[in-house]
């Protein structure tokens, strides 16, 4: 019985999936773009901080390297709630940034999947540069290459990695949900993304809808891993 | 011009799971402009970590280490980077970077900010050096082995360098373009008056293209010198059998006369008299050392029975082959002879096969005065 309940739950919830996407239902449009949206901005801006401090990060040497790396690798394993918690305390009004009253706003969403993105591009450019052959980088150091040099080339040397980095990152914060809701609010219209949405629809008991959410934020997550690796360099992708 | 100066350096580094404790020390060692240098040894005698704290990338040493007239104790890489632009390093491995041939060779160039007319210009001048316009275009992960040291080559060779280090650089290659890419290399040097500073433990690599050796031995330099005269003449043991020469004998001089001495040598097992061209006082106490290239063996009996003819070498011993094997060039017999002693000897399959040696057969080994190196021992 409870299998054959189940069964109608997913049928219904295809069915009600395809109407709101030929529909164009706004609100599924509007939590759909708003995930797009911030998913992708932490997801670069993740990319574009993590992947230099990672790049320099390898190549140089300093006191406390082993320690820096340790922590970051462990921010890679960042529990989001405890992430939203810690943001929720320094945002909320009677946080250290409490007088900018970014609280359940996009911007505190932002910051969190921020969070929980930076040290993962960080600690996996880390990883994928100590796979570079050494006599490569010691090629590059003969050569007489900077930092800032070297980073170009090792950067080069790791662009398949860099892309598989990129898709770990969105993946991660399309998908998380504690720290979204503890700091965004699940706002309709304001803070309110695709995994956000699908609690709420489970919380007022429409399971079919909250499970067309879920079809739609795995296709997105399905369509750009599969765009990112359609245009990654080398023969016919695939890695 | 000395362009590498090194003066009391030590470099140590503590043991731990990964590797073993070590520690270079070298007095003093240069190099001079357009000259060339070998770095011989066995592995772990600190050949490469030498040649890394020369090229600037290897720190934490004391003492003096000058590339170029400039102090590499506190040098920083890209900001001091004139030293650097004169010299180039080839590696054991030829890491190729992740792109096309072309832009392989010319990363070294874009790197030191040359202009793209000047780059494209030396590019494709490297290129047809080499012989190698026929993979320009190819991906640098697609060509063979032989193929991608010779674009490793052209990257440095494009950068005209005025000082050349060579990190084992035929490691891993076949005979043909082992032999091919070092006569290449030899030629293009020569051409351009790039000094060389080789690290090696192929004594054909060393003699092909250097004219000076460093012999290491667990840290330290125990011979310098020109290289021939290096091979020729080992002064110790350890030297000795790092040069090839692995038959070493002790024992002390029995008389001497017309500056050949002869020396008597053995122990509980075996015993051989040697005439070696030196010039010793009876009862000196030496150390005589023979290679395998020295040594010319006869059969003890031709097919008729008669014995082999007379030789001018004053040292002959009869003995059987215990066993023959292939080697690059021809075989290489161990032979065992009445008093017990093993001699090595190489000879070419061609001698082998006309004087129908093998195991077990019965030869005559013959040794001239003058290929039996001696010294005397403390």
């Amino acid at each position: 019985m409870l299998a054959l309940r189940s069964m109608d739950i997913i049928y219904s919830a295809f069915i009600k999936c395809f109407g709101l996407i030929i529909g164009m239902d706004p609100y599924l449009i509007e939590v759909t773009k708003l995930t797009l949206l911030i998913s992708a901005l932490s997801t670069l801006t993740s990319f574009i901080i993590g992947v230099p401090a990672g790049l320099v990060i390898a190549q140089s040497d300093f006191a406390f390297k082993r320690l820096a790396i340790s922590v970051i690798n462990a921010g890679m394993g960042l529990p989001p709630v405890v992430v939203g918690l810690v943001v929720a305390l320094l945002f909320g009004r009677s946080g250290v940034f409490g007088d900018l009253d970014l609280l359940y706003t996009r911007t505190a969403v932002f910051i969190s999947q921020l969070i929980i993105a930076l040290p993962m591009a960080c600690g996996l450019t880390i990883a994928a540069c100590g796979e570079v052959p050494r006599a490569l980088k010691l090629q590059l150091d003969s050569f007489g290459a900077g930092v800032y040099q070297k980073s170009f080339y090792l950067a080069r040397e790791i662009k398949k990695s860099l892309i598989v980095i990129t898709m770990a990152a969105f993946g991660s914060v399309i998908s998380e949900v504690g720290a979204v809701i503890m700091v965004g609010g699940n706002i309709l219209n304001e803070t309110r993304v695709l995994t956000t949405a699908i609690v709420s629809e489970v919380r007022v008991g429409n399971y079919d809808t909250a499970l067309g959410f879920a079809f739609i934020l795995l296709a997105l997550t399905f369509a750009v891993n599969y765009a990112v690796t359609v245009i990654t360099p080398g023969k016919k992708s695939g890695f | 011009m000395n362009i590498v100066e090194i003066k009391d350096l030590s470099f140590k580094y503590a043991a731990d799971k990964n590797r073993a404790g070590f520690a270079l020390s070298v007095p003093a060692l240069a190099l001079a402009s357009g000259s060339s240098l070998a770095l011989f040894g066995a592995s772990g005698a600190g050949k490469s970590t030498l040649l890394a704290i020369c090229a600037s990338l290897q720190k934490g040493f004391a003492g003096s280490v000058k590339l170029f007239g400039t102090p590499l104790n506190n040098y920083k890489r890209g900001t001091d980077a004139e030293a650097v632009s004169r010299m180039a390093i080839l590696f054991q491995d030829a890491p190729l970077f992740n792109c096309g041939v072309y832009e392989n060779i010319s990363i070294g160039l874009q790197i030191r900010k040359t202009p793209r007319a000047e780059i494209k210009k030396r590019v494709d001048e490297m290129i047809e050096k080499l012989n190698i316009s026929g993979i320009a275009y190819a991906d640098a992960r697609e060509i063979s082995g032989g193929q991608a040291k010779r674009v490793c080559l052209a990257r440095l060779l494009v950068l005209k360098p005025e000082l050349l280090f060579l990190d084992e650089p035929f490691y891993s290659l076949d005979a043909i373009n082992r032999s091919q890419i070092m006569h290449e290399l030899k030629r293009l040097s020569a051409e351009a008056g790039i000094a060389l500073m080789l690290v090696t433990h192929d004594k054909n690599e060393a003699l092909a293209l250097c004219e000076n050796l460093a012999v290491m031995d667990a840290g330290s330099i125990i011979r310098y010198g020109d290289i021939k005269s290096c091979f020729n003449n080992p002064m110790s043991e350890t030297e000795a059998r790092l040069l090839g020469r692995n038959m070493v004998f002790y024992g002390r001089v029995a008389g001497c006369r017309d500056e050949v001495a002869e020396i008597e040598c053995g122990n509980e097992t075996q015993s051989m008299k040697f005439q070696a061209a030196a010039d010793y006082k009876k009862g000196d106490k030496v150390c005589v050392m023979i290679s395998p290239q020295d040594l010319s063996v006869s059969p003890a009996e031709d097919e008729t029975g008669a014995k082999s003819p007379a030789s001018s070498a004053l040292n002959c011993f009869e003995g059987k082959i215990v066993s023959a094997a292939h080697y690059e060039f021809g075989m290489l017999l161990n032979i065992i002879t009445a008093s017990g002693a093993v001699f090595q000897a190489y000879i070419t399959s061609r001698s082998y096969d006309s004087l129908r040696l093998g195991p077990e057969k019965k030869v005559k080994i013959f040794i001239k005065a003058t290929a039996v190196k001696s010294f005397l021992m403390p």
